[in-house]
């Protein structure tokens, strides 16, 4: 089979649906919040930068959940940041996602006998990936952002709800 | 400029005692040795190790304190660049009525590390300018680092029990 670029250079037709082009646009450029609360937003900095490159996926960092598609809570979610974590998700325009990532931010990790901690981010927000490990490594984070892609690929935006 | 000998705790003590009348004894099982002062002697003993020439502790480095059994154990830690020296200073105050006198106007910098002793143990702080929580949340209920603390089921509108995973575990 003739790849993409081949088919374009010969006829310079490609037939697709509007779903796939939509979702293929869509996937390819998630704009993620920067939202490091503790030790974990170290390694998705560390993701961000060039040895693994977040950016050759689409992915930019934004500074405000309004610009933002992905909610990245990486790290220790406190009882006191939980509320201000669940205004921003509010802030952000709809599709959106959240990848947890990290045990704490999945179930209080280590921290969840704490008085002021958490027990997992699902508690105020609805997740979409959970990223076990403590922290994961960059790795991992890409793998959750394809895992997050490839949700994104089957989704038939247009017909939801 | 070091010199070469520097106090140590007897002499402190022996410093505070003649100069201010005042009764203190160093602690008998300690790591690190320190002066025990009643809660009511220790404003005028704080002011004393600032000011006196001798030992010039103008830094109070951190104050803290621990839940032991019927009382608080209150603790400064003091330090004299000019002189060398560092010291611990060690005061209780039982935990029904915890309240004792604040050294802020002795040092500024016991202003947050009270508040933080009152935000964690609860632990009155006479004439201290702006007392209320630091850490926590404002409208938080108790004081976390109490032995008798009981973590809350949820905050505001957050629930945050147990899951049925976490009851089940036997370590």
């Amino acid at each position: 089979m003739k790849s993409l670029v081949n088919q374009v250079d010969s006829d310079g037709i490609v037939l697709t649906t509007i779903d796939k082009l939509l979702n293929l646009a869509r996937a390819n450029s998630l704009f993620y919040m920067t939202f490091g609360l503790a030790c974990c937003g170290i390694e998705m900095m560390q993701t961000g930068g060039p040895r693994s490159d977040f950016d050759r996926f689409g992915a930019i960092p934004r500074a405000t959940p309004r610009q933002s598609d992905l909610m990245l809570v990486a790290g220790t979610v406190t009882l006191k940041m939980a509320s201000r974590v669940k205004r921003l998700y509010d802030q952000m325009p709809d599709p959106k996602y959240v990848i947890s990532m990290g045990s704490c931010s999945n179930s209080g990790g280590l921290f969840q006998g704490s008085y002021s901690v958490l027990k997992g981010v699902d508690r105020v927000i609805p997740v979409d990936v959970y990223l076990p490990g403590c922290p994961p490594r960059p790795e991992a984070l890409l793998s959750a952002l394809i895992e997050v892609q490839n949700k994104i690929k089957n989704e038939k935006y247009l017909r939801k709800n | 400029m070091f010199k070469e000998h520097t106090l140590n705790t007897t002499e402190i003590i022996d410093l505070i005692q003649k100069n201010t009348q005042i009764e203190v004894k160093a602690s008998e099982n300690s790591y690190d040795a320190s002066i025990i002062v009643e809660p009511k002697d220790v404003l005028p003993v704080m002011k004393f190790l600032k000011l006196s020439r001798d030992l010039s502790f103008k830094v109070l480095s951190s104050h803290t304190a621990v839940h032991d059994g019927e009382d608080f154990k209150l603790f400064w830690n003091l330090l004299s660049y000019e002189h060398n020296l560092e010291t611990t200073i060690e005061s209780s105050v039982p935990v029904v009525s915890p309240q004792i006198q604040s050294v802020c106007k002795v040092w500024k910098a016991a202003d947050w590390l009270e508040r933080e002793s009152y935000d964690l143990f609860g632990i009155q702080y006479i004439d201290h300018p702006d007392l209320r929580r630091i850490m926590l949340p404002e409208d938080w209920i108790g004081f976390p680092l109490r032995k008798d603390y009981q973590s809350p089921e949820g905050y505001q509108d957050i629930e945050n029990s147990r899951s049925e995973i976490d009851k089940r575990f036997k370590p």
